[in-house]
């Protein structure tokens, strides 16, 4: 996977919360939208009580008065003053507890005291009366607290308006009732209060609060799946990439055993011929009866020198293949010292020249035997090299020494070079040109190398090819 | 005939080139060979071996392939071209197709791989035996006399008659380049090779040879040398 589990994760958390930000935004955005509408609605009804009462009801107020049936001055706000009906309905409502909004009337001068607006709602009131807006809805802060805040204006709308309104032309009983009469001094048509409907912005979010959360769950349910799901293929490819990881080593593994088997068997095939040989001369001494007693004891002796190199011999590569239990410290000439004793055979059957050359005999911390390992690597390509390009004298010299303070060791060759082209694939697992190599040996080789904290690099030079280690 | 023959008796007289790098197999080897022939010669690089074997002293040449400068059938093949007839055993551990490609064309006598043993190293010396002998271990030289390889005896009209190992040696190389010219330069090389030779023993030999088979069956070349005539 190219890109850490946790980067992913972090960026589904940071896209969750903006999703749910924006979907909390836009039905908050929506609820407002419709506590608004509901607002107008019910100001809109209010407007058309008052218009009822000043169209109808005045009217046939003043017929009745005319016709004696009513008496000349009678005046009672309950069927006169729309602004008194209007509350009155507003009260009935609240009564009956079925709304949880603040209704109320607001006027410049007004004949109930009730009816003074804060400085906040004269504000509106003003502009409604310059005409800047037709409608007002704002949510605004009273006590710390938000409100949904709509205003309507009220016209006045009919002349009967200004009778009640103006003190020459007041009923007596009006006057009676409220001593002074403020004049509205305006004209129909203008703009002479406004009624507002205020309701706490919480009551309308917990009006939609089922919605809220059923959203919110949804939205959680979700987004824990997708995240879920991503685990799972994060873990899926995890375990592949431990698989292959695996499958890798073993089949190094594998492909180094067989080199180190060919290595063994090439200490071998020397000491083995020399004891065939031994064996055949004392067998023709017997034949011909001339096998004598130091005979014996001498070619016993010669025989017994050759298994005490055989069983040296497989001693160091047993304890080459011992796994690494505990770092320990090394340094440069003992495990190029090794590699080169483990590959002897193969590298004297190749007639191929070790040239060591240790300038600094650096220490260092770490397994030896994987170094041993990756040197043993770089000979055996270059080994194989030789096989197809053929050199002269076959040379492979290695250097240890100190650049700046850094400890460095280059493996150098004589044997061609590698193709620019893929000189850059080199390290990149099942990558080979021959036929019957698993490829994986330089790819383990600088998995190796990286592993203890130094990097492996490959570069042509003059008739050949350098490794160079840097620790 | 061949029943109460011993094959490997006809390298009594030879000298063997034995090429091996690892002193210890090549010490075995010649002390083997040394039961066999009369005289075994070991080197250890294939330089070396080139010049022994140019210098024509060697009835048989034994070669291991893996020697240092210059591999055995390398050396083998540089002495095809002035030897055509040598008997060449290679011994080696590659059975590599490569290799036995190239031992083919060389025609040598016997490839043997090792680990050899005792019967594959006998087999190989008696091949070398009867090719050194030209498949004849019973040779007609003139009517009544005939000649033994293994025994080294010549049977003149029922008698038997031994020869000595120089007197052999001479005869079998004569038999081997009949009626061709042999030098004395030839000779002396082949018969003596570090101690001064000189004409005088030669011609002794050659006298006592003539008195044992016939008269007349190695002719004198004035200043030159011999020719054997059968």
């Amino acid at each position: 996977m190219k890109y850490s589990f946790k980067i992913i994760v972090a960026l589904f958390v940071v896209m969750y919360s903006i999703i749910t930000l924006l979907f909390f935004n836009f039905y908050r955005e929506l609820a407002m939208k419709d506590a608004r509408q509901e607002a107008i609605f019910i100001l809109d009804t209010m407007n058309a009580i008052r218009d009822y009462v000043s169209v109808v009801q005045r009217p046939l107020i003043d017929e009745l008065k005319e016709k004696k049936m009513l008496a000349e001055d009678f005046f009672d706000p309950r069927l006169l003053s729309s602004s008194y009906i209007t509350r009155e309905i507003y009260n009935i409502q609240r009564a009956k507890k079925n709304i949880n909004y603040d209704y109320k009337l607001i006027a410049t001068n007004p004949l109930n005291p009730e009816h003074e607006g804060n400085s906040f709602e004269n504000e509106i009131l003003d502009d409604f009366k310059e005409g800047k807006y037709q409608e007002y809805s704002q949510i605004i802060k009273e006590n710390n607290k938000p409100y949904f805040f709509v205003g309507l204006p009220i016209h006045n709308s009919h002349p009967s308006c200004l009778q009640c309104h103006t003190t020459n032309s007041a009923p007596k009983r009006m006057v009676e009732q409220y001593h002074t009469i403020p004049d509205f001094q305006s004209k129909v048509g203008d703009v002479i209060a406004m009624i507002s409907f205020k309701i706490p912005v919480y009551s309308i979010l917990t009006y939609h609060v089922k919605e809220f959360i059923v959203g919110g769950f949804v939205m959680f349910i979700v987004f824990v799946i997708f995240i879920l799901f991503i685990y799972k293929i994060y873990k899926n490819e995890l375990r592949l990439k431990e698989k292959t990881n695996m499958l890798m080593m073993s089949q190094n593994r594998l492909a180094s055993m067989g080199e180190m088997i060919g290595n063994i068997s090439h200490q071998w095939r020397q000491p083995l011929a020399q004891v065939g040989a031994i064996l055949i001369n004392l067998e023709l001494h017997s034949d011909q009866d001339k096998l004598t007693k130091e005979k014996v004891t001498k070619k016993i002796a010669e025989a017994n020198a050759q298994l005490a190199f055989m069983s040296n011999t497989i001693d160091d590569f047993k304890n080459f293949f011992l796994p690494n239990k505990a770092k320990k410290e090394f340094s440069a000439q003992e495990v190029i010292f090794q590699a080169k004793k483990l590959l002897s055979a193969s590298l004297e059957k190749y007639a191929i020249d070790v040239s060591i050359d240790i300038q600094n005999n650096f220490i260092r911390s770490g397994y030896a035997n994987e170094i041993v390992q990756v040197l043993i690597n770089i000979m055996n390509n270059a080994k194989e090299a030789f096989m197809t390009h053929h050199s002269k004298d076959k040379q492979i010299k290695i250097t240890a020494f100190l650049q700046n303070g850094v400890p460095i060791m280059t493996l150098e060759n004589n044997a061609g070079h590698i193709d620019p082209a893929i000189i850059e694939k080199v390290f990149d697992p099942y990558f080979t040109t021959k036929e019957s190599s698993s490829g994986l040996g330089l790819y383990m080789s600088q998995m190796i190398i990286e592993k203890s904290g130094a990097t492996l690099r490959v570069e042509n030079s003059d008739e050949g090819v350098i490794f160079t280690i840097i620790f | 005939m061949m029943s109460e023959c011993n094959l490997l008796d006809v390298l009594s007289n030879k000298k063997v080139l034995c090429v091996e790098d690892e002193a210890c197999i090549l010490n075995n080897i010649m002390e083997s060979l040394e039961l066999f022939f009369g005289k075994v010669v070991g080197v250890s690089d294939g330089i070396e071996a080139l010049d022994e074997a140019k210098s024509n002293l060697y009835d048989v040449l034994m070669l291991d392939i893996s020697i240092p400068h210059m591999d055995g059938l390398e050396v083998v093949k540089k002495i095809r071209e002035f030897d055509k007839k040598i008997p060449i055993i290679i011994l080696s551990a590659h059975t590599e197709q490569e290799y036995l490609w190239r031992a083919v064309e060389l025609k040598i006598t016997r490839y043997l791989v090792k680990p050899y043993d005792k019967n594959m190293l006998i087999k190989a010396l008696e091949d070398v035996a009867m090719e050194l002998i030209g498949h004849t271990p019973m040779l007609q030289i003139t009517s009544e006399c005939k000649y033994d390889f293994c025994k080294k005896t010549i049977c003149h009209q029922g008698e038997l008659i031994h020869l000595s190992k120089s007197e052999s040696r001479l005869l079998e190389y004569f038999l081997k380049r009949s009626n061709q010219t042999v030098t004395y330069e030839q000779l002396f090389d082949y018969m003596w090779e570090f101690e001064q030779p000189s004409k005088e023993a030669l011609k002794s030999i050659v006298k006592e040879l003539r008195k044992k088979i016939d008269n007349n069956f190695i002719k004198n070349l004035y200043g030159v040398g011999y020719v054997c005539e059968i």
